[in-house]
């Protein structure tokens, strides 16, 4: 059959329905052009500088557990009497705010078809140091988050969405006073706003167990008990343990590799480590940005170091304390040293058990089951029967120490535990250089309170790691000062 | 009228159609059919966590199994997921010891031999459990295994949403296999859980409870026979399975309904799950060929040795007969009317049973032969006796020590599924508040569970009993 | 009678008119495909002759194949056609009636190009798509434009053998010499295109041949727009031509040696100025289909009149523009182009009237009138105002339902209401064209 020659017209015809469906698709694209720029599913805000990547940059907590933005922004103006003290804003929860910048250190943004924020790994590991009350305050990544009250922070923002003021009406109208939202947006804000109140509240009657424990306070965080709900869904009916920890630094982990990790030392893997404290911050094995925990891990092994001791150190007091070292600490705590990095018997080491005891078998064996289907799912999880030795190195911006935060100073470290101090105060960042370790006799600073920590409370006790408490006082003295050097 | 151009027309119209075909039939195959066989180069590996053809019939997908117990920890009797269920995890493991984790098609997960014949074993609570291959399982609850699959599909909750939901939230699914779980896994799976539990399964629920480490007999005359419920109780305790070279020419099972080892090995796998086309023959040959040499574990506490010489006297004239190998008596089966022991056991498996199952695999080559029915109870060699606690072929007693006393000396009520070892009793911890709470309450009264009968060494000294267990430790 | 203007003779300078009134140019698909003549055209123009006109001015008469409008339509292409048109004056005479036929080229506005033309673009000034149906077409050479002026020389020559009384040049609504002429449709660079007198080039250039073809005593009109009024549907369109530069070209026009001027309006056909009137949509849904491959618009603007809620649009495009005069419309414009040339002026628009007809004649907007759709409802037209009646009795209402009609059907008045609603009376009073017929007995 031959084909039939089509007349002019059909061929502009033709033509013109080409024209019209490229149209349309050339339409549709610039359309959803606009939808994905205005709602573009998934970005981070990136920052090329390491350090400001630390402190603000995404490692993947928004899409899940983050809040929209501007809801975020807004709850401390609508709920002020919901937060402890003094802010302004979410700085009352011991948030860290740099002049010139609208988000707190450890708070990221991520567009997720709307912008949200959420947790990094600087909120709990960053902290602040100062001389004398009126100093100014230096922050210093890396080390122990001592202001931060993350269990405060989780509390308020339940506390904003139970509260029946909580409406997308009225947190539009909040929105309103800072900027405004295309109609596009509103409806989308309407949206998270209902979203919000159901990701918080699921998350909060998740950890709702955690109300019956001992409260964190600032600069400690129970790690894993709340894990045995959000990603396991446990029972607790019958798991009473306490498993509140204050937080560790994270410079220098180079040295660290294969060494046992976490207080009990239940992981021999910087990378589990790692992905699980991402999870603790509210990644998920979906959301998780791996591109940009990768630069953030390769920095804290490779580069970021601890902070040398900025104060007078009496260098002759320092070599008889090097001394003492060598022969009382350095075989468990230096690195290079038989038993650094390795599990004592906690029957030997004596510690508070509560957190050795909350990462049960059950619960380790669980562990295998994070990150399933993917290659690096979790296999270095065990339950061990003890604590891990830790490496010393800026051990001088570490208080309070034992895993607990339960020894306010070394000084006191090196007492026998009934002459510890039995109640302290902890979240003051002024620095005690005598004892080393921070002023921890003030409990209220321009109207706001700091956390009273009482060692009679489970899971506070501050006896055990009896190691120089022996020592005479002098030799003590000299220890300390040569520890500052760490 | 059809000319050869519309007859070539038509030709390609069905060459299309037919490619087409053969696409979908291969997509098919490949994601729901084509099973990529587990292998471990270890046989200890193999034993753990290879498969023995239970994936294809009978597995859980992967993805389902892995979120039921984030879904539905209202089922489960504690936290830990599958461990409430007594499963021995290794830790850092995908899957625990007895499970398998296979494709076919998709990830799925079954069972085999190592799920019920592991045993866990802690020194105190707050240890992690030491497992024990080849040992009869000390925790783990193979009925409360299925009931808990049962009691999922039955509820609401188990449908697509749900699940798809909860395990997005953790993997991110393929949009291929996100449709494939939503519309045809999920649905499926439900149907198939329930249909196992009112064809395979549905004399179940008049029969007393296992509990931990014990199984029954009935899934081979109902789920793999399909003989009609005669409504006997086929409890018994899980066997050890170890050092099978020294125990040749025994008889299987408690009953000793078979003399070989090779039968015994294959018609277990068959009551795990496997059918006459999945069973994987050649890689249970490679798990009975290592359950020939494995050996029994030594008893990892102090044994004072002094003692168990004396006992070792007393073993040798009170037991040996029967329980040491090369005992005249022992490996081969004791009447129950001499032995005294419970005797539901013996009378659930008939000749008729025996004759069924020795025709029931006709035509295939590893059919069975040797199936038999008997009057009785083996005499078992008494390797890593220790281990195989509670004791009497339906662990009707928790320890050595009680079951040298006579009948109304033995609890009638005991803990079983807690794994603390009580080293002074030999048997695992029985009784307290811990046991109580994570154990299963084993009743002597109920039918079958009696703890009647064996009375030998019952009527010696105490002191020659303390010596006896001693020396038992070290079997 | 005698001093009654209407019945006063019109003297052309080759030509004398027995009264007023000329058919104007009109006529259905009455011929054979190729645009051989068919009988019925013979019929319908003695319809009028007979009715008392003083003239008849042919319909549209292509003088190419390439410029026709639509198949079935007598064509003065070539020699033999001559025979036909011969036998269409001879009918015409016997009633004492001049037939003065219309030289015509559609350029682009093709309504049905036929099989012939199927697979070529229509000819035109320009080759932008036409508007309103989408007609395509290509600019013409020059090769073509003088091969198109020759057409036009040769069709005069053979409606002289043909013992015609004159020719019409179509320089009016939308046609090819329209489109060389308005400026709301010429985009051409070149020496037909730009100023009003490079525009004015073509129709010059074929009156000019027609002279030397036919000679100076043979009678010449043209018929051409008052005003272009292009934007009348679209508003986004140019306008066009204005009055004065009509009236610039007549004047040229008449230099030229044209011895009459014929005003219409409105530079497409239709147009909502010409014929003036109505739009019988539900009438145009069961013809204007068939033009649905003829222009690449046709479909769209179709499916706004077959479906009754997008009509508003059409309806709307439609009536924007249009005003309420009908009869009489184009008479200014018919006074203004009087009062710039000394040869008469014919208008044509809605007339029906006797009185008012008198009117314009008298207050000198032209010196006669061309009346089609009124002929077609009343053919003794002449003879009902000669008989003192100043309108007929069932007038036309200037429906415009002949005008729908006539691309499908035979030419009539399909107006159901001059029929007392009797259908088939209606349709034999079309039908009548077609008797007598040749080969009945």
């Amino acid at each position: 059959m031959q084909p039939e020659e089509i007349t002019p017209v059909e061929a502009d015809q033709r033509h013109r329905t080409w024209r019209a469906v490229s149209i349309v698709v050339i339409a549709l694209f610039a359309v959803s052009c606009y939808l994905y720029r205005v709602f573009n599913p998934n970005y981070p805000v990136v920052y090329n500088d390491i350090r400001e990547h630390f402190k603000y940059g995404s490692i993947g907590t928004e899409p899940m557990n983050g809040v929209p933005y501007w809801i975020w922004k807004v709850l401390p103006e609508m709920f002020p009497e919901k937060l402890p003290g003094p802010g302004p804003g979410y700085a009352s929860l011991g948030f860290l705010y740099e002049p010139g910048r609208d988000l707190p250190i450890g708070m990221a943004r991520r567009r997720v078809y709307l912008d949200r924020v959420g947790l990094n790994c600087a909120v709990c590991h960053t902290g602040t140091l100062r001389e004398t009350p009126s100093s100014p305050r230096r922050i210093i990544l890396g080390m122990p988050a001592n202001n931060l009250d993350l269990q405060a922070y989780f509390r308020f923002l339940a506390a904003c969405v139970s509260d029946g003021r909580f409406t997308a009406d009225n947190v539009l109208l909040a929105i309103q006073t800072h900027t405004r939202l295309d109609p596009l947006e509103r409806l989308a804000y309407r949206a998270a706003v209902w979203e919000t109140r159901e990701v918080v509240l699921q998350r909060k009657q998740l950890i709702s167990f955690m109300d019956s424990r001992p409260d964190w306070g600032p600069g400690r965080v129970d790690t894993f008990n709340p894990y045995k709900t959000v990603q396991f869904r446990f029972p607790m009916d019958h798991d009473a343990t306490i498993g509140t920890t204050d937080l560790p630094s994270i410079w220098n982990q180079k040295p660290r590799e294969g060494m046992q990790l976490h207080w009990d030392g239940n992981n021999t893997s910087l990378e589990e480590r790692n992905k699980s404290a991402a999870l603790g911050g509210g990644v998920t094995p979906v959301s998780v940005d791996l591109a940009a925990m990768k630069r953030i891990e390769d920095w804290l092994r490779d580069e970021l170091q601890p902070p040398p001791y900025p104060y007078a150190v009496d260098d002759n007091l320092a070599r008889q304390g090097e001394a003492l070292y060598q022969a009382h600490c350095a075989s468990c705590h230096a690195f290079g040293s038989a038993y650094v990095g390795k599990v004592t018997p906690i029957a030997e080491i004596g510690t508070d058990p509560h957190r050795l005891d909350s990462f049960t078998y059950e619960f380790a064996a669980n562990m295998g089951t994070l990150f399933a289907g993917y290659p690096y799912r979790f296999t270095h999880f065990r339950k061990t029967q003890g604590y891990a030795n830790m490496p010393l190195d800026g051990v001088w911006l570490r208080a309070p120490y034992l895993h607990n935060g339960s020894v306010p100073t070394l000084r006191d470290l090196l007492e026998p535990p009934e002459n510890r101090p039995k109640v302290f105060y902890r979240g003051y960042d002024v620095y005690d250089s005598h004892k080393a370790g921070f002023v921890s006799d003030v409990p209220e600073e321009n109207g706001r309170k700091y956390f009273r920590y009482d060692t009679a409370v489970p899971g506070n006790g501050n006896g055990g790691h009896l190691y120089g408490t022996k020592l005479k006082d002098a030799e003590k003295a000299a220890l300390v000062e040569y520890m500052k050097k760490l | 009228m059809s000319t050869p151009q519309t007859r070539s027309r038509r030709l390609r119209i069905l060459l299309v159609v037919l490619l087409l075909a053969a696409g979908a039939g291969f997509f098919t195959w490949w994601k729901l059919f084509r099973r990529v066989p587990t292998y471990y180069a270890s046989p200890e590996e193999h034993f753990k966590y290879g498969s023995i053809g239970v994936e294809a019939p009978a597995g859980i997908p992967y993805w389902i199994w892995l979120v039921l117990p984030r879904i539905f920890p209202d089922k489960l009797p504690g936290p830990g997921g599958y461990i409430a269920l007594g499963a021995s995890w290794e830790m850092g493991r995908e899957v625990p010891i007895g499970f398998t984790k296979e494709i076919v098609g998709i990830p799925r997960v079954g069972v085999n031999c190592a799920s019920c014949h592991t045993a866990s074993v802690r020194t105190t609570p707050a240890d992690a459990p030491k497992f024990y291959l080849g040992a009869p399982s000390s925790r783990f609850q193979a009925q409360g295994y299925v009931r808990f699959l049962f009691a999922c599909a039955h509820d609401p909750r188990f449908n697509s949403a749900t699940i798809m939901r909860e395990i997005l939230a953790i993997y991110k699914m393929s949009w291929v296999d996100r449709f494939l779980y939503r519309y045809l896994i999920i649905p499926f799976t439900k149907r198939q859980i329930l249909q196992t539990e009112t064809r395979d399964y549905y004399w179940m629920p008049e029969r007393p409870d296992w509990g931990p480490g014990r199984t029954d007999m009935n899934p081979f005359q109902r789920q793999v026979m399909r003989l009609p419920d005669d409504h006997t109780i086929g409890s018994t305790d899980v066997m050890a399975i170890w050092n099978e070279r020294a125990h040749e020419g025994f008889f299987h099972h408690s009953d000793g309904l078979n003399t070989t080892l090779v039968e015994s090995v294959r018609s277990a796998a068959l009551a795990a799950g496997a059918t006459k086309s999945s069973i994987d023959i050649p890689s249970l040959d490679r798990v009975q060929a290592w359950l020939m040499d494995l050996p029994a574990p030594k008893y990892p506490y102090a044994i004072d040795a002094a003692l168990a010489a004396r006992g070792r006297a007393v073993f040798d004239s009170q037991c040996a007969a029967c329980h040491a190998f090369g005992g005249a008596r022992t490996g081969k089966v004791v009447p129950v009317s001499e032995v005294g022991t419970d005797r539901h056991r013996v009378d659930h498996w008939p000749q008729s049973s025996a004759d069924a199952f020795n025709h029931w695999a006709d035509g295939y080559p590893w059919a069975f032969h040797h199936f038999r029915s008997s009057n009785g109870y083996v005499a078992l060699a008494l390797d890593g006796v220790w281990l195989r606690a509670p004791y009497l072929h339906n662990g009707s007693v928790p320890s050595l020590t009680d079951l040298l006393e006579p009948q109304e000396k033995r609890p009638k009520v005991f803990y079983r599924g807690y794994d603390v070892y009580d080293q002074e009793h030999a048997g695992f911890v029985s009784s307290g508040a811990e046991a109580e709470r994570t154990g299963f309450r084993y009743d002597t009264a109920v039918p079958g569970n009696s703890n009647q009968g064996h009375l030998y060494g019952t009527d010696l000294p105490a002191a020659d009993k303390r010596a006896l267990v001693e020396y038992m430790k070290t079997l | 009678m005698a001093d009654d203007i209407l019945f006063q003779p019109l003297a052309f300078r080759n030509l004398t008119v027995k009264n007023r009134i000329v058919r104007s140019n009109i006529a259905g698909r009455f011929d054979n495909y190729d645009g051989s003549g068919g009988y019925a055209r013979i019929n319908w123009e003695e319809k009028f002759a007979r009715g008392g006109v003083g003239a008849i001015l042919s319909s549209f008469v292509p003088v190419s194949i390439r410029g026709r409008i639509m198949p079935n339509y007598a064509t003065i292409h070539a020699d033999n056609r001559v025979p036909f048109w011969r036998a269409v004056g001879e009918r015409v005479h016997q009633h004492g009636c001049k037939y003065i036929l219309q030289l015509s080229h559609s350029g682009r506005q093709q309504d049905i190009g036929g099989v012939e033309n199927l697979r070529r673009k229509a000819l035109s000034s320009t080759g932008r798509t036409e508007s309103q149906n989408g007609f395509l077409c290509q600019a013409m050479t020059p090769g073509e434009i003088r091969q198109t002026v020759a057409d036009f020389a040769q069709g005069a020559r053979r409606a002289r053998e043909a013992g015609l009384d004159g020719v019409e040049l179509h320089g009016a609504n939308g046609y090819l010499i329209t489109q060389f002429l308005s400026s709301g449709i010429n985009d051409r660079q070149d020496e037909y295109g730009g100023p009003l007198e490079n525009r004015a080039r073509f129709v010059l250039e074929i009156v000019e041949a027609i002279r030397k073809e036919v000679g100076r005593d043979f009678h010449l009109q043209v018929k051409i727009n008052g005003e272009d009024r292009g934007n009348a549907v679209y508003p986004w369109e140019k306008k066009g031509n204005t009055l004065p530069e009509t009236v610039q070209v007549c004047q040229w026009l008449e230099q030229a040696g044209v011895d009459a001027l014929h005003v219409s309006c409105g530079s497409s056909f239709p147009h909502p100025l010409n014929p003036p009137g109505g739009f019988p949509v539900d009438w145009a849904v069961k013809t204007y289909d068939i033009m649905i491959s003829s222009g690449v618009f046709v479909f769209q603007r179709y499916l706004l009149m077959r479906y009754r809620p997008l009509r508003p649009l059409f309806r709307y495009f439609w009536e924007h523009s249009k005003g309420e005069v009908i009869e009489g419309i184009n008479a200014e414009a018919a006074r203004a182009v009087k009062q710039a040339v000394k040869i008469p002026v014919l208008c044509t628009g809605g007339f029906q009237t006797a009185s008012f007809i008198r009117k314009v004649i008298g207050e000198g907007c032209c010196d006669a009138v061309s009346i089609a759709r009124s002929l077609v409802a009343n053919p003794d037209l002449v003879q009902i105002f000669a008989s003192g009646r100043d309108r007929p009795e069932k007038p036309c209402t200037y429906c415009n339902k002949c005008l729908v009609n006539a691309i499908k059907n035979p030419l009539g008045c399909y107006e159901l209401s001059r029929f007392d609603g009797d259908y088939d009376r209606m349709i034999q009073e079309v039908m009548s064209v077609f008797e007598p017929s040749p080969f009945a007995q």
